[in-house]
């Protein structure tokens, strides 16, 4: 799972290395300065063969462009801040990343909320219900009990 | 004869000739009474023998749904995958399915080139199970058909991975995984990348 977040600060921070403006980038790749700044705000993801380009560019491995490897600071306040949303929901989901869940559960929208309470069920991830209790509204809960994987 | 008024009070075998009636009419309505009128009363076989009734005639079939039987609503399915009659509304029948029917309709949907009827696969998404979300991704990216990138939020690691192994194996195949690289684990994304660097 690519935190497409993360993988926009990293080429935002490479270009600027290079003193590359965002049209000089853009021209060289043969895409719309809208596009490179979409991929430096996380609101889209070069494609593969740009991110090899970019690789090129920067002197750097794709790896390096991707974020792989590297572990994600979160903050603790909010575990989205800073990241692609749906990175987070399912790097949890996965046990890859561990975040303080009621704080995740304060800033979840109803639908990651969900996920998260269908990944309960499904045995894949622990809620305590005491600590979610004041957050959960009345169906929410009724879901968790459901066969969930909480306490 | 005011047969409406009568219905709470006729007996089974009265209520099944009624129906029968009421099928066999040309627009669903004998002497004033219509199936909606009778569907809360009739048995669950009489029930699913109306709605097939109505189904073949192409009528709407939307206020059937909650009485009919499993083995109806089965039977319906099997009718609609085997005349593939697409002048029903398919969408208001999917909460009342079961995962095996669901599975029949979405197989149905994918062999018609993945819509039918005015639905397609990511109408089923809410009510299919993760395989049948794996598989409806799976094909919807060989098929080049832009929704995958919709189903993509529900497809699980493994479908990708399925995708990435078919990506290295079978350059012919002419996958398109640009789209969906961000939601694979690191070791796919790597051998994806390799593979696409090997290939230039």
């Amino acid at each position: 799972m690519i935190d497409l977040v993360s993988v926009g600060r990293k080429i935002s921070t490479l270009r600027s290395q290079k003193n590359l403006s965002q049209d000089r980038l853009a021209e060289t790749l043969l895409v719309s300065r809208q596009a490179v700044s979409a991929w430096e705000t996380g609101k889209a993801a070069p494609s593969i063969d740009n991110v090899i380009e970019l690789a090129k560019i920067f002197g750097v491995s794709f790896e390096e462009i991707l974020c792989l490897g590297e572990k994600p600071v979160l903050n603790p306040d909010n575990p989205f801040d800073g990241h692609d949303r749906e990175y987070v929901i399912r790097s949890v989901i996965a046990n890859e990343i561990s975040v303080d869940i009621p704080q995740l559960f304060y800033h979840a929208t109803m639908e990651e909320r969900l996920r998260l309470i269908k990944a309960a069920q499904e045995g894949k991830i622990h809620l305590s219900l005491p600590m979610l209790q004041d957050q959960l509204t009345p169906e929410e809960m009724r879901l968790l009990k459901q066969g969930g994987n909480c306490s | 004869m005011n047969y409406k008024a009568m219905i709470p009070f006729l007996d089974e075998e009265e209520l099944k000739q009624l129906a029968q009636k009421v099928a066999e009419s040309p627009d669903g309505n004998y002497q004033g009474v219509t199936y909606s009128n009778l569907l809360p009363f009739l048995d669950e076989d009489d029930v699913d023998m109306l709605m097939l009734s109505f189904y073949r005639k192409g009528q709407d079939l939307r206020h059937f749904y909650p009485f009919a039987s499993d083995e109806g609503l089965s039977r319906l399915v099997d009718e609609i995958v085997k005349n593939g009659n697409p002048s029903i509304d398919l969408r208001g029948l999917f909460p009342f399915l079961e995962d095996e029917d669901l599975t029949k309709l979405l197989n149905f949907i994918l062999a018609q080139g993945g819509s039918f009827g005015g639905v397609d696969g990511n109408d089923l998404l809410p009510f299919l199970d993760d395989d049948d979300i794996d598989k409806l991704f799976i094909a919807q990216v060989k098929n080049h058909d832009p929704r995958a990138k919709k189903t993509v939020a529900f497809a699980s690691e493994d479908a990708l991975h399925e995708l990435v192994k078919e990506y290295v194996s079978h350059p012919e195949a002419d996958l398109e995984l640009d789209e969906f690289y961000p939601f694979m684990d690191e070791d796919d994304v790597r051998t994806l990348f390799k593979a696409n660097l090997e290939r230039n």
